[in-house]
């Protein structure tokens, strides 16, 4: 699904990423935590190709693609989905034109025919069901004056329309109570029994998300490396002793 | 540096003088008054507060030449509004062609040319808003007047379609110049909608409209103005729009500057009796070397008014767009409420725009906001956007569609939002 070698990325001059090796099973669920400002959500953005970011080095390949080499709507289209870490604001555009007008891009880009309105509007209700959101939503403006959870279920509302191949969610879990985090589980798990080949990145801090969506790799990230990898356990270890215990550890 | 302009239109007004001094039309009078004020007047210098951003001397400067040609519908119809059901009203290079006209039949609608048999009532209305006297240009306009539309809507009478007013500038070889002129009389709880639509069809030598409306809205009328300049790159414009409201009527006049080289539209609008409503829209879409400049005056005379201003400007390449908003509370106007917005996207960085609000209160139980933003096209918003695949040439039409929709849903005539969103839609589409 997706093979990360050696990547290094940087913004302003500064040199974030400093080498990731990661691969990706079609199927596989990994989950990337690490202390704040060590690189989780530059990697994020870099692999959803956002150009603020210079790759310095390493490639990324996704589906047998070159990733680096793809304009971020066409990595999209390739069926990559960011759950951003801060979902954008965007007055005066309606969320469901915007949806619309998301998946029928990706359609036309795959050659496959354009949803109408109906459609559309089934498919929308359909969702937004298995995501719990009030559909009253799906009609006000991108995300403005959303409040942070809404926010969040927003993004895991579109990646449910979507349907992508491979889902990256940044701390799509924070500052979510017991029952938003679980509409957000519930969402991913849902995704996944639909289409046991579909993959996930959860980006988190948190090991009890990893409590609802259950990974099978946890990998630390800390000074723009990879500093560990382990199964599930290496979360629990990891809500124990803090991260300074890998830190010291690596010798990093 | 001079601060007056020499202007092959002051030899063309002094000798009409001559002509209009024998004349038993009934304007003839008034076009007189006129090419004597043109007289004692000058063009515009950038010296003057009022003219520091538009420099008028290519127009003053020109020669143009008055053009009769006819035009048919065929060479009008890439010009048509989708969709609009209205009365169409055609002048050609400023004279009245009936042949591309409809007639409105309804009773207690009177829509004449100015150059054929107009009432009484009209006649008398002519002038009193915009008097010569008050700039150069309307001067002009007045003394070189050969036709234009009067329109009255008697009381309680609701015009039963827009009225679609088509001022083409049909350029041959050498420039033309035009001077429409446009007097709406409303009579008590009448009601209309009229659309002003400059564009223009042939050559592209340089050319000028100078258009003049007066609008006078008795108690309780009703009246949606549209201005559309749609005319080509070689076409300037510079309008003057002069309202007068009576006690609880409600004016809104609505302007898309989407054409033009040179565009400078004037709009005064006076509330003089209480309880009366003003709106003023404005949307501007430049691209190229385009210059458009919307100066606004509302003067708040009595007590208990709203007025809402927003003007929006898009601006791409190397345009410029000016914006002046003053807002006249005089000392009676207690409780006045004056909105005023103006805000520019600037989707070059060689785009300017230049914004000023300019409020002179003398009441003292007023609300009165006024705010101006310039920016461009958010960058996240696009990589949002861009990352749920849509591409980066429809984010751009989304965004600056959701920019342009602020003012936009304020247009009553969906026909005319349409059209605006089009032109959105063409602009970001030839980049
Ligand atoms: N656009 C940017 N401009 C400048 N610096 C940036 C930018 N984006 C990220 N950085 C810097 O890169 C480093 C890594 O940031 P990043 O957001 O990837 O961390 P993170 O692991 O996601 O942290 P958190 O857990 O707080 O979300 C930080 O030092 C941050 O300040
Ligand atoms: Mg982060």
């Amino acid at each position: 699904m997706l093979e990360i070698k050696n990547l290094q990325a940087s913004v302003e001059g500064a040199e974030i990423l400093r080498g990731i090796d990661l691969t990706v099973n079609p199927g596989e669920i990994h989950a990337i935590m690490g202390p704040n400002g060590s690189g989780k959500s530059t990697l994020a953005q870099v692999l959803a190709g956002h150009e603020a970011y210079d790759v310095t080095g390493g490639t990324a390949t996704f589906r047998g693609e070159d990733l680096l080499d793809m304009e971020a709507e066409a990595r999209a289209h390739a069926g990559l989905f960011l759950a951003f870490q801060y979902p954008v604001e965007i007055a005066g555009v309606a969320n469901s034109y915007f949806l619309k007008a998301a998946l029928n891009s990706t359609r036309k880009a795959r050659g496959e025919k354009e949803i109408d309105a109906v459609e559309f509007l089934k498919l929308v209700k359909e969702k937004a069901k298995l995501v719990n959101i009030d559909e009253k939503m799906i009609n006000r403006s991108v995300n403005a004056g959303f409040s942070g959870g809404e926010k969040k279920r927003n993004e895991i509302f579109q990646m449910a329309v979507l349907e992508p191949k491979l889902a990256i969610l940044d701390e799509t879990d924070s500052g979510l109570d017991i029952d938003a985090l679980q509409v957000v589980a519930n969402g991913v798990n849902k995704l996944k029994a639909e289409d046991p080949e579909r993959s996930f990145i959860v980006v988190t801090h948190y090991q009890r998300l990893l409590n609802y969506i259950v990974p099978d790799y946890v990998h630390v990230l800390s000074g723009g490396r990879i500093v560990k990898s382990g199964g599930k356990e290496l979360a629990l270890e990891l809500e124990d002793k803090g991260y300074s215990w890998i830190e010291e550890t690596v010798g990093a | 540096m001079t601060t007056t302009i020499d202007s092959p239109f002051h030899a063309r007004v002094a000798g009409l003088a001559e002509q209009l001094r024998g004349s038993d039309d009934w304007r003839a009078a008034l076009r007189l008054r006129a090419a004597e004020a043109f007289e004692k007047t000058a063009f515009p210098t950038t010296k003057l507060e009022d003219w520091k951003y538009t420099n008028v001397s290519s127009i003053a400067k020109a020669t143009f030449e008055a053009d009769d040609r006819a035009i048919d519908d065929e060479a009008l119809e890439p010009t048509a509004i989708p969709d609009l059901d209205a009365h169409r009203i055609v002048f050609v290079n400023g004279t009245y062609a009936p042949e591309l006209s409809t007639s409105v039949g309804q009773a207690g609608i009177t829509v004449a040319s100015l150059a054929g048999a107009v009432e009484a009532d009209l006649q008398s209305n002519l002038g009193t808003q915009a008097p010569p006297e008050q700039t150069p240009f309307v001067a002009l306009n007045t003394a070189l007047m050969n036709d234009g539309v009067a329109v009255h809507v008697a009381k309680d009478t609701k015009l039963d379609k827009p009225l679609h007013v088509v001022f083409v500038s049909a350029v041959g070889s050498t420039g033309v110049d035009s001077h429409p002129r446009a007097l709406y009389v409303l009579d008590a709880g009448a009601n209309a909608t009229v659309i002003e639509d400059y564009v223009s069809v042939g050559g592209t030598a340089p050319s000028f409209t100078n258009p003049v409306s007066e609008a006078i809205l008795a108690d309780n009328a009703f009246l949606d103005h549209y201005r559309l300049l749609r005319e080509g790159a070689n076409v300037s414009h510079v309008s003057y729009l002069q309202g007068h409201l009576a006690r609880g009527s409600n004016f809104t006049t609505n302007v898309l500057c989407a054409g033009g080289a040179l565009v400078r539209n004037n709009v005064e609008v006076v509330l003089d009796d209480e309880s009366c409503e003003c709106t003023l829209n404005g949307l501007t879409i430049g691209h190229g070397t385009q210059h458009v400049d919307n100066q606004t005056r509302i003067v708040h005379a009595k007590p208990h008014c709203e007025s809402y201003e927003r003007y929006r400007a898009i601006l791409d390449d190397e345009s410029e767009g000016v914006f002046n908003g003053k807002i006249y509370v005089a000392k009676d106007a207690q409780k006045t409420d004056a909105e005023q917005a103006n805000d520019a996207l600037l989707l070059s960085r060689k785009a300017t725009m230049n914004s000023k609000p300019e409020l002179e209160i003398y009441a003292d139980d007023v609300k009165c906001t006024h705010g101006a933003t310039v920016g461009d096209l958010d960058e996240s918003s696009r990589f949002y956007m861009r990352a749920r695949g849509i591409d980066r040439q429809e984010a751009d039409v989304m965004l600056t569609m959701a920019f342009a929709g602020e003012v936009l849903e304020h247009f009553a005539c969906e026909p005319i939002r349409e059209l605006a969103a089009a032109a959105i839609r063409t602009r970001l589409s030839d980049r």
